[in-house]
């Protein structure tokens, strides 16, 4: 279940994943494991 | 929801990231923020536009104005991010590092709501103006840096409240952000461990006690991102 936030009628997630100062493939590697992980 | 921003120099990989989920679009929330030199109108457009093909998207979810830039007019600006919203880029708008009074003038001006604005807030953090300015606006506040650089794993109260359900300091403090009504929160990890706790909070919930000892952490008000372009911070009453 994504816990979200109701604004102007967007349903936005409140749990996200930040990607400053992630690069090249380590921030590749991490975003695909959040996404899985929030999704799945 | 994945948070990037032009300035991070990552849409590429982040891009590559999204299609090695194998997820489909519409079960995505995809955040970028256009840097202050693309202000202008045309300017804005166009990097938006050079964002998309890096992240090989046709839209994002949301574009924030990542800093305010006091250099172009924020007439200017809000038309070219409204504009970039009609011609399908982007769903939603928003902003990043605003104060209080520059979120007001963002609402007069925007055409479309303005569905946030991304700044730093964690538990060592007074955002009482922000969060308040944001509640009366109808916007919600996302909270960058949420885990202060890590400091939250040396604080004596989350360790203690952590202990009582079994979580790390981290996860304490992802969960102080999940219960604050309007709140989204965005940590960072590399490791895929620490990706996968901050992300399993939701099997316990604070007290209304150990959510205001939380909040009474930002006594000494520590701010940890303050460039020379930031602009001149709210401070609580």
């Amino acid at each position: 279940m994504t816990l979200t936030t109701k604004h102007f009628g967007a349903d936005i997630p409140k749990i996200g994943f930040g990607t400053w100062k992630l690069r090249d493939e380590t921030a590749q590697m991490c975003v695909a494991k959040a996404i899985r992980l929030a999704t799945g | 929801m994945i948070d990037t921003a032009q300035a991070y120099e990552n849409e590429t990989h982040v891009g590559r990231g999204i299609a090695d989920s194998q997820t489909p679009r519409d079960d995505l929330w995809v955040t970028t923020k256009i840097w202050t030199s693309e202000f202008k109108d045309g300017d804005l457009q166009a990097s938006l536009r050079k964002s998309l093909e890096r992240l090989d998207l046709d839209h994002v979810d949301l574009v924030l104005l990542h800093w305010p830039n006091k250099d172009v007019s924020m007439e200017e600006t809000f038309a070219a991010l409204n504009d970039a919203r009609s011609k399908g880029m982007t769903k939603h708008i928003g902003v990043s590092n605003f104060t209080v009074e520059q979120m007001g003038q963002a609402v007069k001006l925007s055409e479309a709501p303005i569905l946030t604005n991304q700044v730093e807030y964690h538990p060592f953090i007074n955002q009482t103006p922000v969060l308040e300015a944001a509640h009366a606006l109808g916007m919600s506040v996302t909270a960058y840096s949420p885990l202060a650089q890590g400091q939250v794993f040396d604080d004596a109260v989350l360790k203690e409240i952590g202990e009582k359900y079994g979580k790390s300091p981290a996860q304490v403090t992802v969960r102080w952000f999940v219960q604050q009504p309007g709140v989204i929160t965005i940590p960072r990890s590399s490791s895929p461990e620490h990706i996968a706790a901050n992300n399993d909070v939701q099997d316990f919930e604070l007290t209304a006690q150990e959510m205001g000892r939380i909040t009474a952490l930002n006594a000494n008000h520590k701010r940890l991102i303050d460039p020379s372009w930031a602009p001149e911070w709210d401070t609580a009453a």
